[in-house]
């Protein structure tokens, strides 16, 4: 078994020292993870050896292009456990996924007075775009609550579902609490009421077992970016059901089949979401971050991630003046705390003199923020790459922090 | 430690632990919203003008070390300046807190390597340039 020591090594980011000769301590992998040298050489290595605009050429390059880019949609379908290569559309990452939805799904079926559920803690992503689409179509938002230990109310679902409902919008484990949510009961209770469902699975893919199958979602959304590979790649995946009836997202080149000036045509799935020349490298690179994830077993990325959490939580109930924020039974490596009355961006500034890179401030989540009365919290989030060790100097550094602003 | 003492100066952590004119008064002729929302920070500023003369500054809210220290001593500094005084004071702290140059002023001092820490740009001139922005409307 490879220990995270040597998984380390494979990170160039947390190998360097930093202007003060300090090695990194990476704490802020629920934004973005830091990417190892198989994700990096392939970039490179896209670019030097395989570089040409897929889907159009007529030549061996851009064949074996069209082809690496397929096979990474196939890889993707069973990372996730999809039935159809068919279902996953590739996009820049959750926000423009869960966009695509909200305009090609859901926008052409919501008339007023119609309904939309989001859950309490959703990321900014999953929450200001519905609300938009609300505002212009005159329908309304729904809020799924949550209990003080930042834990969804599963039992006020269905009261919030009916006829009127045209989706209900929610996350798999919350960016701001680390909250596991329910999602496969979510799911089952929104489909008694024929309610499709979309689950923003950002802080979830790669970090846990993902099966859109056995979830029954009807939509998943996550970023490449947060599981170990490049910025601006990110997946839908959506039932074939629901994709066939989607009017396209954007419109251009690559997503038609025939044009004239009257009128044109579209590509089946999933050419019709994937307009213009896509994520070509990005794309490759996701291909080495599922191979790199799959390497290693999802079952053990997710083990190392719950000891983390649960080594970190009870070090930090431990210190006087730490509250964590969302204490729910179900928890990914993600924790939210507040010390005494220091503020979140005096910790951060604090840590980071200790070479600590932590996120401050309301983690996109202002409604979360509020519930709980908080303006923010100091977030910290685990990677693959995140030590016991790592943990215990973190500890030391927030109770001198403490100490300091005492 | 000595980068970090640049920042929460002597200055900036006795204001913080002991703010200035730290409460709220609704007496008052004018009350202006500071609010951050990046980082949450958030403050009213109360004060009475009459005349062009500024008194009675108080403020009360949430905001970070800095933040608070310095709306501390915008309380402080600016008491019984005439508006004109107040914006050239402004200037003054713009010059210090945003461009890092040097004004002489020794309460400024700690606010000018504020700028220069990641991500903290705007906790020095909250209040400060809320403040310019509440007088430029008014104008």
């Amino acid at each position: 078994m490879i220990t995270i020591e040597e998984i380390r090594k494979e990170f160039p980011l947390l190998e360097g020292l930093n202007q003060d000769g300090c090695k990194l301590v990476y704490l802020d992998s629920a934004a973005t993870t830091q990417k190892p040298r198989q994700v990096i050489e392939q970039l490179t290595n896209y670019y030097t050896t395989t570089n040409a605009n897929i889907h159009r050429g007529t030549y061996d390059l851009a064949e074996k292009a069209t082809r690496d880019f397929e096979k990474t949609r196939t890889q993707i379908q069973q990372f996730i456990h999809a039935e159809k290569p068919e279902e996953i559309i590739f996009v820049s990452g959750t926000t423009e996924a869960v966009n695509l939805v909200a305009d090609s799904y859901v926008e052409p079926i919501l008339n007023a007075g119609n309904e939309i559920v989001v859950s309490a803690m959703e990321h900014h992503s999953n929450l200001v775009p519905w609300q938009q689409l609300c505002l212009r179509k005159n329908a309304k938002m729904q809020v799924l609550p949550m209990n003080e230990q930042g834990e969804i109310r599963l039992e006020k679902l269905a009261d919030l579902l009916s006829g009127k409902t045209k989706l209900v919008a929610v996350s798999h484990i919350s960016n701001a609490l680390g909250t596991i949510n329910p999602v496969k009961e979510i799911v089952s209770i929104a489909h008694e009421y024929g309610v499709p469902v979309l689950v923003d699975g950002a802080q979830n893919a790669g970090h846990h077992r993902t099966d859109v199958v056995d979830l029954d979602c009807d939509f998943y959304a996550f970023s490449g970016h947060k599981m170990y590979g490049p910025t601006g790649t990110g997946i839908l995946y959506g039932k074939e059901k629901w994709l066939e009836q989607m009017r396209p997202y954007r419109y251009g080149g690559e997503m038609v089949k025939a044009v004239r000036f009257e009128k044109s045509s579209f590509k089946e799935l999933p050419h019709k979401f994937e307009a213009g020349t896509p994520n070509i490298a990005g794309v490759a690179g996701l291909q080495a971050a599922v191979a790199y994830i799959e390497n290693l077993g999802i079952e053990y990325i997710s083990e190392h991630s719950y000891a983390l959490l649960n080594y970190a939580t009870e070090k930090f109930l431990q210190i006087r003046g730490i509250t964590i924020i969302g204490q729910a039974a179900s928890k990914s490596g993600i924790i939210s705390l507040t010390a005494k009355d220091i503020h979140p961006h005096d910790m951060s500034t604090f840590l980071n003199e200790y070479g600590i890179a932590v996120r401050a401030g309301h983690h996109c989540s202002l409604p979360v923020m509020e519930f709980f009365k908080i303006p923010g919290t100091t977030r910290i989030s685990f990677g693959i790459y995140n030590t016991t060790k790592e943990i215990d100097y973190l500890v030391q550094c927030i109770e001198k922090a403490i100490k300091y602003f005492a | 430690m000595q980068h970090l003492d640049e920042l929460y100066h002597s200055i900036i952590r006795e204001h913080n632990k002991n703010p200035l004119n730290y409460f709220k008064n609704e007496d008052v002729t004018h009350k202006i919203e500071a609010y951050n929302p990046l980082c949450g920070d958030h403050f009213h500023l109360y004060f009475d003008m009459h005349d062009n003369r500024i008194t009675n500054l108080s403020f009360h809210g949430y905001g970070c070390a800095v933040s608070k220290a310095s709306a501390s001593i915008f309380t402080e500094k600016m008491n019984g300046l005439t508006l004109d005084e107040a914006l050239s004071l402004y200037e003054r702290f713009y010059a210090c807190a945003v461009e890092g140059k040097e004004t002489g002023i020794k309460d400024f001092l700690p606010f000018q390597v504020a700028s220069k820490f990641p991500g903290r740009e705007k906790c020095a001139s909250l209040t400060w340039e809320s403040f310019k922005e509440y007088v430029d409307r008014l104008k």
